[in-house]
């Protein structure tokens, strides 16, 4: 499961635009995801980094925080931010 | 399915956090210990139209997808390339297809013709409501359809 903030919604929306959180919400639910790792953040703590692509096309990496610290695999994560990778 | 939920904000401005670039984020994706992601099992549904001679799919699950043909034939394997492009294998597709409108039922012989033009793919019951054919060609908006 991937829990969406609407504030993430908003900013992925905004900033990171053809992107929108719920095209990565499809993508890293239904698509096929190209890698993936734990990224042990001192700031942010502990984050999944999915890289993947949304049915339109749009390649990504995806921050996703595990929604319970104390099981990180427990596969329910919150997304923290996504973003798409620059045209060239 | 709507797996995305909605929570409330925890508080924190997240206008105000820094983004990472493309490039730091490629790099903490290098530096990452590597996961193979398992997913728990899952299905997208594909609902197909019929309108005016086009058979339409698209799908509640999967933004901005939608697939035409001029059979339902040629429109479930344009589905199926489109989609094996997007989906991980591992997900199942379930199709739904038009359903007969009521009102072209037949439950008795001599009920007179169907007009087929403005029909969504369409099932003809015959007297004895057993035998079913599906008409699902582009042809059919062309014909009409006794029936028996």
């Amino acid at each position: 499961m991937l829990i969406v903030d609407e504030s993430i919604e908003a900013k992925i929306r905004d900033k990171h635009f053809p992107l929108t959180a719920e095209d990565v919400r499809q993508a890293v639910v239904y698509g096929r995801v190209i890698s993936a790792g734990w990224d042990d953040n001192d700031e942010h703590g502990l984050r999944l980094v999915v890289r993947a692509t949304t049915y339109a096309g749009v390649e990504f990496i995806a921050y996703l925080m595990p929604a319970n610290e104390g099981d990180p695999e427990e596969g329910t994560f919150v997304l923290k931010t996504a973003i798409p990778k620059p045209s060239t | 399915m709507g797996i995305m939920s909605v929570v409330t904000d925890m508080g924190r401005n997240v206008e105000d956090e820094p983004e990472p670039t493309w490039d730091e984020a490629v790099a903490a994706l290098k530096a990452a210990t590597p996961v193979e992601v398992v997913r728990s099992p899952r299905e997208v549904t594909v609902v197909y139209r019929y309108t005016d001679g086009i058979f339409t799919a698209t799908s509640p699950d999967v933004r901005g997808f939608r697939t035409t043909g001029r059979s339902l034939h040629e429109t479930r394997s344009l589905v199926q390339q489109d989609l094996s492009q997007f989906l991980d294998p591992a997900v199942k597709v379930l199709e739904r297809f038009p359903v007969p409108d009521r009102e072209i039922r037949t439950s008795a012989a001599g009920c007179g013709w169907l007009k087929a033009a403005s029909l969504p793919g369409m099932i003809v019951l015959s007297s004895s409501g057993t035998a079913r054919t599906f008409v699902s060609s582009a042809r059919a908006s062309l014909r009409r359809v006794r029936a028996s």
